[in-house]
């Protein structure tokens, strides 16, 4: 019998777990069709294993051992969430180039129309966090500029634009050969887009946000750039101004795109709040069904799928986010929220945006009934608050810091 | 008599067909898709089918109960950014998840210190193999299925089952298990074969 070296009794290892290099597992298999001894210690290692493993005295695991795993599950979930580029999903399906590609454009599009127009144009920086680090533009989102790709842009502009573009290319194809690295936005730099974290300890659940939702929070920042080609009039004529996403607004800033969507049955309608609007906290019941109700209980498994915060004690319980319940992305004091009204429970009526003050008092920023559409609620935030999002005053979708 | 180092004919047809379409590792296999595209509640689920068969194998292999702990909860959290790696195309669901933990054992057993295969380790191994832990253990939801492959085990030549469980529980190599018990490499690796076929048999008897 042939004989192989210690190096492909590892390389068997590693070729059934997948953690080959391409080129190392083309090679491993060409050997493997030749190579009668090495395709029988794979397939011994393979079959081995399961036999003796379902041969030896069985015991229950120890009781400790998953409350551990959740939690450093929780943690790298929470992390990616903080730094969605670190997530592998995001990199394949070009989420983060197109995130990046978006804070590329953003913050330099800011910074063109604000000051750098009447300047000489800037070095194009060398490195995302580069990028993080511009200076403060000193136009606020608020005022909304002039969309920087819009065809009406200053001539000269293009010139940038084109160097912009060639960056983001060359940002892609780093991004493309280097692992990711974590590179924390500057907390203090307010207009970056932030993906608001639900508040509470730890371990809790993910934010899953669905490819549906991420579209639409996309939308949503380019529609609070101003990028969008229909107008707020146009959308509203229409019903619904991008397809599939509906939009609304609860305290659109002067200038900005208004309300919209409420004619057809089908498309999300905003019944923004009256300041006198301050009401006792909704009252809070778990979501119930959640798929691992039962294992949960037996092994301290966070309720996957159930809201468990109370907003009068928010120190009792976790708010646990899943299934892409409410994505909040903060854009300055622009806070976006993404909703799949697919994932709401059933019947839980309109969802309502609350203003929590310290003492677990919410007042109600604006209601809205959702259609069928996955739906983004813009408002305007303030930092010193929290936010809650509920589904019919009953069941939390999300509650998130703007401070942190 | 043994079988020789080439085995022939049906013997090595077993030995390199796929594994026993096993309904359980189809589910584990779903699971594991499932926990590729970041389902939490996918990796829990697999927990709770198989935590207790990764804890008793890696309790087999390191003999420690907080070992096997912390490797169990290395070997799932290991799992959570590594599914996707998975294949089913080279290995069932369940014959996976064991060789992450495995491999993770054999690092614990590698780095508690430098193992030379001599007859003293041998011996030492054989008889740790030999300790039959009853207090604490169970029957598998399979009960049957556990059963039928520890009878299995039981009944391999004593030569046999050390030499398996040796190669996969304890990673010694099969030059290693052949140059402690004096005996051809060949008729090690025909001994192991046998000892596979026989389990493997076992599991196939059980799914049909």
């Amino acid at each position: 019998m042939a004989e192989f070296s210690p190096q492909h009794i590892d390389g068997a290892m590693d070729y059934l777990l997948g953690r080959l290099a391409p080129v190392d597992r083309r090679q491993f298999e060409t050997r493997l069709e030749t190579d009668n001894a090495l395709r029988e210690y794979v397939r011994e290692l393979e079959q081995g294993v399961v036999a003796l493993a379902a041969a030896v005295p069985q015991h229950e695991a120890p009781p400790m051992a998953w409350p551990m795993i959740g939690g450093e599950v929780a943690r790298q979930i929470q992390r990616e969430n903080r730094l969605p580029f670190l997530r592998p999903g995001w990199l394949a399906g070009g989420w983060a180039l197109a995130v990046i590609a978006l804070v590329v454009i953003i913050v330099p599009g800011i910074w063109f129309r604000a000051a750098i127009l009447s300047r000489p144009p800037p070095t194009p920086s060398g490195s995302v966090a580069a990028v993080a680090t511009l200076p403060p533009a000193p136009v606020p989102i608020a005022e909304r500029p002039a969309p920087a790709l819009r065809n009406d842009s200053a001539p000269d502009e293009s010139g940038r634009i084109a160097v912009l573009q060639a960056k983001i290319t060359q940002l892609e194809a780093q991004l493309a050969r280097q692992p990711a690295v974590a590179q924390p936005a500057p907390a203090a730099d307010a207009r970056g887009v932030r993906l608001m974290p639900p508040v509470g300890g730890l371990p809790r659940g993910t934010i899953y946000i669905s490819p549906e939702l991420q579209s639409a929070l996309l939308l949503a920042v380019a529609r609070e750039m101003g990028w969008t080609l229909n107008t707020p009039a146009s959308d509203a004529a229409s019903g619904t101004n991008q397809p599939a996403v509906d939009f609304v607004d609860l305290n659109p800033p002067a200038g900005g795109p208004a309300a919209i969507g409420i004619a057809p049955a089908q498309v999300a309608s905003a019944v923004p709040a009256s300041p006198s609007d301050l009401q006792t906290s909704p009252s809070v019941l778990p979501a119930a069904g959640s798929p691992l109700e039962n294992f949960s209980a037996s092994a301290t498994l966070p309720a996957l799928g159930a809201s468990t915060t109370d907003p009068a004690n928010p120190g009792a319980g976790e708010t646990v986010n899943n299934g892409g319940l409410a994505p909040v992305l903060a854009l300055g004091n622009r806070m976006i929220a993404a909703i799949n009204p697919a994932t709401l429970p059933a019947g839980s009526g309109p969802v309502t945006v609350w203003q929590m003050d310290n003492n677990g008092n919410g007042q109600v920023i604006g209601t809205v009934t959702m259609g069928s559409n996955p739906t983004v609620i813009t408002f305007t935030g303030d930092a010193s608050q929290n936010y809650l999002l509920t589904a019919g005053g009953t069941n939390i979708l999300g509650q998130f810091p703007l401070g942190n | 008599m043994e079988l020789t180092d080439q085995p022939a004919g049906r013997a090595q047809e077993e030995l390199i067909s796929p594994t026993p379409d096993d309904p359980e590792s189809r589910e584990d296999a779903r699971l594991l898709r499932a926990i590729a595209e970041e389902d939490q509640r996918a990796v829990a689920l697999l927990y709770q089918r198989r935590s207790g068969l990764v804890y008793s194998f890696l309790l087999r292999m390191l003999g420690n109960r907080a070992e096997a702990q912390e490797v169990l909860q290395d070997t799932f959290i290991r799992l959570w950014r590594r599914a996707k790696d998975y294949d089913e195309d080279r290995a069932s669901a369940t014959a996976w998840l064991l060789l992450l933990a495995r491999g993770l054992a054999m690092d614990k057993l590698r780095a508690r210190s430098r193992r030379k295969a001599t007859m003293s380790a041998y011996e030492s191994e054989v008889s740790a193999l030999e300790v039959e832990e009853i207090t604490g253990a169970r029957r598998l939801d399979s009960a049957e299925l556990a059963e039928a492959c520890r009878a299995a085990l039981n009944r391999l030549p004593e030569a046999q089952s050390r030499a398996l469980q040796l190669a996969f529980l304890r990673g010694w190599t099969h030059e290693e298990i052949a140059g402690v018990q004096g005996e051809a490499l060949g008729t090690v690796k025909a001994r192991i074969r046998r000892g596979l076929l026989a389990l493997r048999k076992t599991l196939k008897d059980y799914y049909g």
